[in-house]
């Protein structure tokens, strides 16, 4: 069976602690020159207010409420700079506190129905599951385990059919990190730095060990 | 037979990408995935739910910033998220208007300035076993408003690969992206100082930074 594209890639990285939505604004960001001033100026704004603030810029999604922070890209060209991105935010706010980090990878690939019914049985073989039901079938697969040599709690796989590219497996992973106490940023920032990279690639890599049990 | 504990149980789910049931602040074009129950959209794996911890029962955010009440989670015996005020994106089923498939990606670091031109030494990150190279590109390659960013040492992606355009269309396209970072902050600068001095006073040699200090 051909190997699958990895038609869609995104990441994302969450900041759990205690944020100002407000001040969280496009202008903002260029002003400090995180972002194009063509891209602030292009920006949709969808709102920024004291609760919550949510923006689009063509590569960066931005959502914060007073107690979380997201940045997104589906553009594999900008993870570096949303990691930058971030990472600049939070050396600008450098007394915000912050005890919690997510760094997420969603990756949808292109795949044919055969395909999807052959990884969901090697995932999730149905024999015992037909015992007791009719037509099982598998619709999330979520794998809790630890990355080798990171400082993360916990690395979660999920699997599911995916509902951005029809028809493909979507496998998206969360690399969850947490302080003992709140703190300001400069710990969460140093582990970003850390283990961003090694985070990302283990996530790439454990999609295509997955993907490759129906592909060879 | 033992029961194997769950050695995560406990552990905040909270960086996980919540799903949504209300939220109208659209990720336009990401690529997460948030799943509601809903009816199948092709034969092989019917319906799908949502893979983690549902929203609670109670105030969610809306589009415009208000509360609205939501009748129930779809996960009964799940551990309730904390009811506090928490970003539900909804889930964006369509396709994205567009997407970007990296072929090839390298790190350039800049090591000279021309007039019209920068040359910088790249390294190859899509296979890192590649030798470091060294390339020219013209600075009307670069997007509006990067001239000012190149600068001897600045680091840039150059980056190679198919993009999908709205109209489906897949066209080939390279981009260079320069890293826009600011300066170093107080306490980082105050934080290595500290590191510094710990480490001269590991070695019994004089402390740099009160020294300059004194100077």
């Amino acid at each position: 069976m051909p190997v699958p594209n990895c038609e869609l890639d995104g990441s994302s990285i969450v900041l759990v602690g205690n944020f100002n939505p407000a001040i969280f604004h496009p202008s903002w960001l260029s002003e400090h020159g995180m972002v194009r001033e063509g891209d602030a100026d292009q920006a949709d704004i969808q709102v920024v207010s004291p609760e919550i603030s949510s923006f689009t810029t063509h590569w960066l999604l931005l959502q914060v409420t007073r107690d979380k922070f997201q940045a997104s890209t589906s553009d594999p060209r900008y993870f570096e700079p949303l990691r930058d991105l971030v990472v600049s935010v939070f050396r600008l706010l450098e007394h915000t506190p912050v005890r919690q980090m997510g760094i997420n990878r969603d990756m949808h690939f292109a795949s044919a129905i055969e395909q999807m019914n052959l990884f969901g049985e090697i995932l999730a073989p149905k024999l015992i599951w037909k015992e007791i039901l009719e037509n099982p079938l598998m619709e999330t697969l979520v794998m809790a385990a630890k990355r080798p040599d990171s400082d993360g709690k916990i690395f979660r796989v999920t699997i599911q059919p995916s509902l951005r590219v029809v028809p493909g497996i979507y496998v998206g992973t969360n690399e969850h990190f947490e302080l003992e106490k709140q703190q300001t940023p400069h710990k969460i920032l140093e582990m970003l730095n850390r283990f961003w990279g090694g985070s990302l690639e283990h996530a790439k890599k454990t999609a295509e060990h997955l993907i490759s049990k129906v592909t060879r | 037979m033992a029961q194997q504990s769950n050695p995560y149980q406990g552990v905040n789910k909270v960086t996980t990408f919540q799903p949504s049931l209300e939220s109208k602040v659209s990720p336009a074009g990401s690529a997460q995935q948030t799943l509601l129950r809903s009816p199948s959209l092709f034969p092989g794996w019917a319906r799908y739910v949502v893979a983690e911890t549902p929203p609670p029962i109670g105030d969610v955010l809306t589009s415009n910033g208000n509360f609205s009440a939501q009748s129930d989670s779809l996960i009964a015996n799940e551990k309730r998220a904390e009811p506090a005020v928490n970003v539900y994106p909804i889930p964006n089923l369509e396709p994205p208007k567009q997407s970007f498939r990296l072929v090839q990606k390298w790190r350039g670091t800049v090591v000279e300035i021309r007039d019209a031109e920068f040359v910088a030494e790249l390294r190859d990150q899509t296979d890192q076993s590649h030798p470091r190279e060294i390339s020219t590109f013209r600075l009307d390659e670069l997007s509006e408003g990067d001239e000012r960013l190149v600068t001897i040492g600045a680091v840039f992606y150059w980056c190679i690969g198919y993009e999908l355009t709205e109209s489906r269309q897949r066209k080939l396209v390279a981009e260079i992206i320069f890293r826009r970072l600011p300066g170093w902050s107080r306490s980082e600068i105050a934080a290595v100082q500290q590191k510094a001095s710990e480490i001269e006073e590991l070695f019994g040699i004089e402390n740099s930074t009160r020294a300059a200090a004194r100077s």
